[in-house]
């Protein structure tokens, strides 16, 4: 049998769920036994390319990350919706109570820390916010959800030695199951 | 430069704390014409904290980021003090302190050992597949299992006293409400330097 290969992305989130990834501490070599990490913010792949589970972090807050979780659908054989803002949209989602409008003008412009300098950042090389931000399970289809903000090391390591291992994880109470 | 003849795009880059990518235009001739960085990240807080509790800010202001929570909790109870007009006490002053030391270790820990040292250690142009801190595990174990023991060490000051390593609970304006109530009374001193 062939080494697997797993995938972490970072959409729209802080990268906490990716910092609770490290925090599996030396365990990440035990990972790294049965699989190889292959893109990965903390790894040089820059290319999507097929895998066996992709974590995928954070909400869909523009168009290329609405690009980026079809791709990681069409190439990954499991999708791990990892954390909160990917399960429920969470902080991130925190805007779609405003459009986009008023929040980028708060941000850019009439927030009292711009000094009245502020511009709309308007170069065609940067992304394209969406009006509002949804979790991932609204754009594309996904096996397996871990929420917490952060997820504990402890959750995420249980999830990823049972996929590695051809078994289905079972999240419950003694896995400390919980948002937030 | 509006038509490049040829564009190179890093994205996303892998030796910083955060989301970026790199925007490289090159002419005909293949030398450069502009580069562009580019922070492409935007969630909002500016508009969204606006009218929320103040004893709510130090739990949202840590979504802003995961590597550095604490000084944003930190921050953003400081803040609320100053509109206030009061001051926090000095044992949540100190915790405060101790919390961001943690982090600060953690965090220095991380950009030198997983992102920057397979860089120092095995080269810019060494294969890429291996340029990193499991390719760092496999040739010197030794010196991976330190740097990652040293992150262990910062985050779990932080978990010893707030309860979570990352987004720390329980620091409200005056200190912190949390520290040390209900846990074990252990000393986030307890390990060794080694993050035993």
């Amino acid at each position: 049998m062939s080494k697997k290969k797993i995938a972490t992305v970072w959409l729209g989130g802080c990268s906490g769920c990716h910092m609770s990834l490290l925090d599996i501490d030396e365990r990440i070599l035990d990972v790294a036994k049965l699989a190889d990490i292959v893109k990965s913010p903390i790894v040089d792949g820059k290319e999507m390319p097929e895998v066996d589970v992709t974590l995928v972090e954070g909400s869909i807050t523009s168009d290329e990350h609405l690009h980026e979780i079809r791709l990681i659908r069409e190439r990954s054989k499991f999708v791990v919706s990892f954390g909160d803002c990917a399960i429920t949209t969470n902080v991130t989602g925190m805007r779609n109570y405003f459009s986009k409008a008023e929040v980028l003008q708060q941000s850019y412009t009439h927030a009292i820390s711009n000094d009245g300098k502020g511009q709309m950042p308007l170069d065609p090389a940067l992304l394209k916010l969406n009006d509002k931000v949804i979790p991932l399970h609204e754009a594309v289809n996904i096996d397996f959800y871990i929420p917490g903000c952060p997820p504990s090391a402890d959750t995420i390591f249980y999830v990823i030695f049972e996929l590695l291992n051809d078994r289905v994880p079972h999240l419950d109470q003694e896995r400390k199951l919980k948002y937030g | 430069m509006d038509n490049p003849a040829k564009k190179i795009v890093i994205s996303p880059v892998t030796r910083i704390e955060g989301h970026a990518k790199i925007t490289l235009m090159l002419d005909d001739g293949g030398n450069v014409q502009d580069a562009q960085f580019h922070v492409n990240e935007f969630r909002g807080f500016e508009k969204f904290c606006e009218g929320r509790l103040y004893t709510e800010m130090p739990s949202i202001t840590p979504r802003i980021c995961g590597i550095c929570p604490v000084s944003h909790s930190v921050s953003s109870a400081k803040a609320c003090e100053m509109i206030m007009g009061i001051k926090p006490t000095y044992t949540g002053d100190l915790i405060r302190r101790l919390i961001h030391l943690g982090q600060m270790i953690s965090s220095h820990a991380l950009s030198f050992f997983h992102l920057s040292s397979p860089d120092f250690l095995f080269g810019w142009d060494s294969d890429p597949v291996k340029r990193n801190i499991i390719g760092i595990a496999e040739q010197y174990p030794d010196l991976a299992k330190r740097g990652i023991r040293l992150r262990k060490f910062g985050q779990e000051i932080s978990e010893r006293v707030t309860g979570k390593k990352i987004h720390t609970m329980g620091d409200r304006s005056r200190g912190n409400v949390l520290s040390f109530i209900g846990r074990k009374p252990q000393s986030p001193f307890g390990m060794d330097s080694r993050g035993n």
